[in-house]
This record gives C-alpha cells, sequence and structure tokens, in this order.
C-alpha cells in the first residue's frame, strides 16, 4: 500500500470505462484522451480491461474479405436494374441534396456566365462609382474578394458560398480569387463564416476595404 | 485513426475521398462503369461489415446486392453531410437489419440486454486466451446492434460519433451497446470456463 486511494467504482471511472475501446482505436478527442489516459495510469481494471480489448481488437484485423465474386454480383445488379428500371430523381429531390453531373455541368455553364455577366456588372459599378450622389439609391450587396483552398472540391465551395448567403459574380481571377456579393446587412457575418472557414485562404470586404 | 487507413490500404482502397465523392457522382448520374468501381471497392468492406453484424455467411450476398441497388437508387441524394463510406455503410447496416427481421432474426433487444457482470471472472490471462481461441462463437451470442457496433470500432476503427451516424442513432447508444457487448462477451467466456 502507497496510501494513495484509488477510486475503482464513480463516475469517472464508468465514463472512462465506456470510453476505452476508442481509446484502443485511438479515435478519441484530444481532452478525452487525456482524460480516460490519465484515469487508466491509476486504474489497476482499466489496465486489465485495455488489455483486454487489445486482444479483441487484435482478432478483429486477421480476417479480410476478397472481390473475386464482383463480375457475378454485377451481372445480378444489372439483371436486377433492368427489372426494376433506373429510378430518377425528382427536380424536388435534386434540388435539397445532391447535384447530379448533368446539374454540375448546368451549374458550370450558368456560372461560367454568370461571371462574364458579372463582370459586365463589376465593370458598369466601378464606371458609376465616381457619379454617385448622397440620394443615389443604397447599395444591394457587398462584394467580398475570396480565395478558396485549391484543395477543396467545386461542391465544398459551392456549399461555403451559400453558407454565406453570398453568390459568386466575379471571378476566377489569374490568382484564384472569386468576387462573392452579399447582402449588406450580412457582410459582416458572412466575412466571418468565410474568414474562420479552414477552406477559405482569403477574404476580404471590398466595400471596406476600398472606399471606408 | 489508424485502423481506418491501415483498412483502407488493406483492402486496396486507395481513392481519396474527393474521389469517392466524384465516383457516387458518376453513379448519381447513372453511368453503370462509376458503379462497377464503387462495387469493386466497397465489395470487401461491405462483405466484412455484413457477415459481422449477421453472423450468417448466408445472408452476405443477398444483402451485399441489396445495399448496392439503394446506393444506386439513392446516389443522388447523397448530400456531403457525411464521407460516402459512412453513407454506404449506413445504408449496408440497416439492410442487415431488415433481411435479418425477414429472415425471422430478433434485432433491437440489445440495449435491454443486460449481462451479469458478477459472473465475470478475475482470471485474466485464461480470459485472454478464450477470447482468442472463441471470438466467433461468442459474438454469436450478441445481437447484430452489439456486432455492428464491435465491428465498426475494431475492425473499421470509426470513432464513436461516425458510428452513430452509421447507425442512426445518439453517441450515447453507441457507448451503451458497446458496454454491454463487452460485459456479454465476458459472461459468455466466464459462463464456459466454468461449464469444463
Amino acid at each position: 500500500m502507497n496510501g494513495r486511494v484509488i477510486k475503482f467504482e464513480g463516475p469517472v471511472h464508468a465514463e472512462a470505462d465506456r470510453l476505452l475501446p476508442w481509446l484502443i482505436n485511438g479515435t478519441l478527442d484530444d481532452d478525452e484522451r487525456r482524460q480516460v489516459e490519465q484515469h487508466v495510469a491509476e486504474c489497476a481494471q482499466c489496465q486489465r480491461e485495455v488489455a483486454w480489448l487489445r486482444t479483441l481488437q487484435s482478432q478483429y484485423r486477421d480476417d479480410d474479405a476478397d472481390a473475386d465474386h464482383v463480375p457475378h454480383a454485377m451481372k445480378r445488379l444489372r439483371h436486377r436494374m433492368g427489372k426494376v428500371g433506373i429510378k430518377r430523381a425528382t427536380p424536388a429531390s435534386l434540388s435539397s441534396a445532391w447535384r447530379r453531373r448533368g446539374r454540375r455541368l448546368a451549374w458550370l455553364a450558368a456560372a461560367q456566365a454568370a461571371i462574364i455577366f458579372a463582370m459586365g456588372v463589376v465593370l458598369l459599378q466601378d464606371r458609376h462609382a465616381a457619379y454617385h450622389t448622397l440620394s443615389a439609391p443604397a447599395s444591394k450587396g457587398s462584394l467580398l474578394v475570396v480565395v478558396f483552398d485549391p484543395r477543396i472540391s467545386e461542391a465544398q465551395m459551392r456549399r461555403l458560398v451559400r453558407a454565406g448567403d453570398g453568390r459568386i459574380v466575379g471571378g476566377p481571377t489569374e490568382t484564384g480569387a472569386y468576387l462573392l456579393s452579399v447582402p449588406d446587412e450580412q457582410a459582416a457575418s458572412s466575412r466571418k463564416m468565410l474568414h474562420d472557414s479552414p477552406s477559405v485562404t482569403m477574404v476580404e470586404n471590398l466595400q471596406a476595404g476600398g472606399s471606408p | 485513426m489508424r485502423d481506418r487507413h491501415v483498412d483502407d490500404e488493406r483492402q486496396g482502397n486507395a481513392v481519396s475521398t474527393d474521389d469517392e465523392v466524384l465516383l457516387l457522382s458518376r453513379v448519381a448520374a447513372e453511368e453503370i462503369d462509376a458503379f462497377e468501381t464503387l462495387y469493386r471497392l466497397y465489395s470487401p468492406r461491405l462483405q466484412r461489415f455484413v457477415r459481422g453484424i449477421t453472423k450468417q455467411p448466408m445472408l452476405v450476398e443477398e444483402i451485399l446486392d441489396d445495399t448496392m441497388m439503394v446506393v444506386w437508387r439513392k446516389a443522388y441524394t447523397f448530400n456531403h453531410t457525411a464521407k460516402v463510406s459512412t453513407w454506404i455503410l449506413a445504408i449496408a447496416y440497416r439492410q442487415s437489419l431488415k433481411a435479418l427481421r425477414r429472415h425471422g432474426e430478433p434485432v433491437d433487444e440489445d440495449v435491454r440486454d443486460h449481462a451479469d457482470v458478477s459472473a465475470v471472472g478475475p482470471d485474466d490471462a485464461l480470459e485472454q486466451q478464450e477470447l482468442r481461441k472463441h471470438l466467433d462463437a461468442a459474438l454469436g451470442t450478441l445481437s447484430p446492434e452489439q456486432r455492428a457496433v464491435m465491428e465498426l470500432t475494431y475492425y473499421f476503427g470509426y470513432a464513436c460519433r461516425e458510428i452513430a451516424q452509421i447507425m442512426g442513432c445518439p453517441v450515447d447508444t453507441v457507448k451503451t451497446r458497446m458496454f454491454y457487448a463487452r460485459r456479454k462477451l465476458k459472461t459468455w467466456l466466464a459462463s464456459r470456463r466454468e461449464a469444463i
């Protein structure tokens, strides 16, 4: 006996015990892992359990299936596809989820057209900027210059643009920057959201930076 | 996160997450070649997973086909909130439970199935030896849901939160299923030891 009281049962032990399988497979987040490891270091019961779970895990790793059956399986599935027919997506379901390939191409074409159109709009805005008067109508949106991480997918980029309630009105430039139009009242929150995203390498409010 | 990456490589899955999304988008566009590639990519994992849940080799082919048919028909509904692998394993999980019900196997009883923890003996070395020898039989005493949690944790190396996504249940339910699965395995091994 070294005088230290080790608590074998209780909330800390119970919670650590429940997390042991994920300590073993290395997927606990840092905080959880620290807490569990700290408890295991002091708890003989958990140490035995960890050893047992490692044995259990090692038994799970020796049994792989193969893909030799795929040609036969595909033959069966082609037959089933022929019988049930192809269930086509409805426009409603499409708009709520996945962009099908056709839609992707359509989106790209639309984006291209939008960019060409938007560049024209931006150019016009620039030309007319000098003629604004105090009585001129307020701007309908703020412009953000955004550079996305080049490794992200087109779908991820679109999600970010939508999450910021924006639309692409220009770009990409030679440096990969896009011009996003966002509602004035959301300019700050959109900029913050994009700024905080690991998929965005740079974001600036064009109006704020250019015309204080 | 070592297991999943190790397993992906072991099973010839050198495809990146983005590539899988692209592949699934082609399946959504009803490209049969992409579907066959996806099938080839996922077949080993799905076979393993389905066999692990059901413990019935005769059902594996049927469930695999059902799973991939759902993937083919529903690829357009993939909404990017989860990984492709999580989405497909979730389908396989549901199809496994459906097939078990169809064949009269009981499911949904694991959480209430409290094993008698007091039966667990202290002989750890012997317990581990028995586990090595008799794991398959011991796993047969678990419910399909408990086996699914075990497979996804120990073979696929998923985090608790991802397992909850695949199984469509709260994280606490995953922890509870795992807790009772472990206890049940130990109880089974202990009772076996006593019987000898």
